[in-house]
């Protein structure tokens, strides 16, 4: 595997339904940006968003909680995730999540228009 | 003659400005006050009241006085133009029943052109067709499913050329699948499709555009279509150029009505008749109104979108002049092409196709000039003496001429809201125009060529530079370079166009996710060529002695478009190649392409006592 080959970086808690992180990962792979997911440590989502995104080469990082909450970080932004669910996402919500971390990939506009997301 | 404080007013369609200076024996007028705000009610009425009073209350705070501490204050004696506008689409592509499926998901899967009748998913269940099929599936069905009974029936020897997937799962089924088929996803009215009838699917690879389905040809082959059918298709394929993917299904009944509405003749009554039909577009519009100028009015043929075009038009003016909708004469007509963004009525997906549409600018003169009771009233509501003070032409050229570097003989032009004025003193005095389609105008066609649905973001857009968010952090500006920002967009920015704030500050507006910067950027600059390079063009003609523009060495343009960021750039650019020397006005040396006629008179009135 080419180490340097661009993905975006997701780490789920432990807890996190696997249901989820498929979702997630789905979401990414329809928008055709590659992904992959880091072992499992401890954290909030928001930190662990930072984390992934500081390990991902798009620098983008998506976070699971242990109750389905998400974050998406961008490891240029140091003092705070990008966005955050506003509670634990539905299946449609983790593959919108990974849909929107693929966007930012592609630099493209993000559909935040469910109300689904914060800025904190 | 003692020290007089004397105030210039000028009422314009969408703004009043003012000016103050203080007057005396044997000196030139010391301006000491400028003021500007939205005048209130149509340009030449009383209503006109409230704005020149906060102007001139505006102008006096600058001055450190009252309004009530003026000697006298002059109005402008507007010219009596009103000036409208109407859009009307001169196409419509309708798609009877559900013809068109095909529209541009962001994320359609596999590659290639496929057809075939269309069949719903279980009927994989049953014996393979020896003809090839397009396979629809449902929401209902996941898409690993999908893909794992795509493989089992194409290995049982179904003959599937493509796949309609209703939910978001084009690539992840593609991704599961051995061979590689066009699948076209995200399909709204999905319940709509024509079961049964010959279906294309087409995908291109990312970065490329269909090829086979915006081709009437090509259909017909695909669909088998008899000549009368392909010309039917036509506006269906023509829907479908520019985009990655696309579906046609072909209907027993018939596959489209690409219907053209009655667009209607416009009659233009001058120096002679001449009769246009609309649909001939601006140009033939244009050529009709130059052949009958100066003209008597235009009218529209009854019951026909010309007819309503007029009607609205008249309607406009009626209302806002008040006077009766059948004395309204248009004294000039602005016609623009425009391409205007439209859902094509029909399509079960959300298809949208440009339709052709004309926009119509024009200019009444109305009979209502109460200046002399709007100088009345304001001279009883502030206690002093106030009056007409002159033709606004001239006082506009007097005021030009105030600009550094601008000397006799100069033409101006005065681009504002409504109309685009010229005037250059010619023989015993001067020669005049006014041109209908200004600012407003431009607003108006944008609006409509982008889609917007909302004048005020329009206007925006014509106002500001637009840029690309392609990071959290950077904008990509219209001329290629980079601006980097201090902090992070807002998310609900990224990857949008943004237009900057006027002042080069900071404030980002995020335009709609559907824009693209190239897009906006030459919507906006066609537009204000369409319009307002154009109509300078034709008012210098216009006042030109023999219709040459080159007998002008000088234009000094003034009024509030020529506060645009590009409008002058673009006329300089322009005038420029007929050897004319062109640019924005500054007035006094101070005050910009503004107040050119509050400023004229002023020194009209200076000019005058000095004679006395």
């Amino acid at each position: 595997m080419n180490e340097d080959a661009p993905y975006v970086a997701i780490i789920a808690a432990e807890a996190c339904p696997p249901g989820l992180i498929d979702e997630v990962l789905w979401g990414l792979e329809e928008d055709g940006v590659p992904a992959r997911l880091l072992p499992s440590r401890g954290g909030s989502t928001g930190e662990l968003a930072g984390l992934a995104a500081a390990a991902s080469p798009l620098e983008l990082g998506i976070a699971l909680g242990a109750a389905g909450e998400c974050a998406i970080g961008h490891a240029a932004v140091q003092r705070r995730c990008l966005l955050e669910s506003e509670g634990p996402l539905t299946p449609a919500q983790a593959r919108r999540a990974g849909c929107i971390a693929a966007r930012l990939a592609k630099r493209l506009t993000l559909p935040l228009e469910d109300g689904t997301w914060k800025t904190p | 003659m003692t020290a007089r404080l004397v105030a210039g007013v000028d009422v314009g369609n969408a703004t009043t400005e003012a000016a103050i200076a203080c007057l005396e024996a044997g000196a030139e007028p010391r301006f000491i006050g400028t003021s500007l705000c939205p005048t209130t009610g149509l340009k030449g009425t009383i209503q006109n009241l409230g704005g020149i009073e906060t102007a001139l209350g505006r102008a006096a705070e600058q001055v450190g006085i009252a309004v009530g501490a003026l000697d006298v204050v002059l109005l402008n004696d507007a010219a009596p133009v009103v000036a409208g506008m109407a859009m009307q689409t001169i196409t419509e592509t309708v798609v009877t029943e559900s013809t068109m499926v095909g529209h541009n998901p962001s994320t359609p899967g596999g590659h290639g052109l496929g057809v075939g009748a269309l069949i719903p998913f279980a009927a994989l269940d049953g014996e393979p067709s020896l003809d090839s099929v397009i396979v629809a599936i449902p929401e209902a069905v996941r898409f690993s499913d999908a893909a794992r009974r795509i493989a089992a029936a194409l290995e049982r020897g179904w003959p599937i050329a493509g796949l309609i997937v209703q939910r978001d799962d084009g690539v992840l089924i593609a991704n599961r699948l051995n061979v590689a088929l066009p699948i076209v996803d995200e399909v709204a009215g999905f319940d709509l499709l024509p079961m049964g009838q010959r279906t294309a699917v087409e995908v291109a690879h990312p970065g490329h555009q269909v090829q086979a389905i915006c081709n009437p040809y090509a259909l017909a082959g695909l669909l088998h279509l008899d000549p009368e059918e392909t010309r039917r298709v036509a506006p269906i394929a023509r829907a479908l150029v520019g985009l990655r993917s696309g579906v046609v299904a072909r209907l027993p009944a018939g596959l489209t009505q690409g219907r053209t509405i009655q667009a209607g003749v416009l009659t233009v009554h001058g120096r002679r008749s001449e009769s246009v039909d609309a649909r001939s577009g601006a140009e033939a519009i244009m050529r009709a109104v130059d052949n009958a100028w100066p003209l008597s009015d235009v009218e529209g043929e009854p019951g026909t979108n010309a007819g309503a075009m007029l009607g609205t038009l008249r309607a406009t003016m009626s209302e806002i002049s008040g006077e009766p909708a059948e004395t309204i004469r248009v004294r000039d007509l602005l016609a623009v092409d425009v391409l205007v963004a439209r859902a094509v009525e029909g399509a079960v997906a959300a298809g949208t196709t440009l339709e052709s549409a004309v926009g119509l600018a024009a200019l009444v003169q109305t009979s209502h000039r109460p200046l002399g009771a709007l100088a009345a009233a304001l001279s009883s509501r502030l206690g002093i003496q106030a009056g007409v003070g002159g033709i606004e032409a001239e006082m506009a050229l007097r005021g030009a001429l105030t600009s550094p570097g601008v000397s006799l003989p100069v033409a101006i032009v005065d681009m504002g809201a409504g109309s685009v004025d010229a005037a250059t003193p010619g023989g015993e005095g001067l020669r005049s125009v006014h041109l209908a389609g200004a600012g407003e105008l431009v607003t108006l066609l944008i609006d409509a060529a982008l889609g917007l649905n909302d004048r005020d973001l329009a206007e925006q857009i014509k106002r500001r530079p637009a840029a690309w968010v392609e990071d959290l952090f950077r904008l990509r500006l219209e001329d290629g370079t980079v601006r980097f920002l201090p902090e992070p967009v807002p998310a609900h920015l990224f990857g949008r166009v943004v237009l900057l704030a006027e002042d080069g500050g900071g404030e980002l507006t995020g335009l709609p996710a559907h824009l693209h910067l190239d897009r906006v950027r030459s919507s906006r600059q066609e537009f204000k060529a369409k319009v307002l390079v154009y109509n300078t063009l034709r008012a210098l003609r216009s006042i030109s002695s023999y219709g040459d523009l080159r007998e002008f060495s000088a234009v000094v343009l003034v009024g509030g478009c020529a506060l645009d960021f590009e409008i002058p750039t673009m006329l300089t650019r322009r005038l420029a190649e007929l050897g004319i020397v062109a640019g924005s006005g500054n007035i006094r040396a101070s005050q910009g392409p503004r107040n050119a006629v509050a400023t004229g008179l002023i020194l009209a009135h200076a000019e005058g006592l000095g004679r006395a």
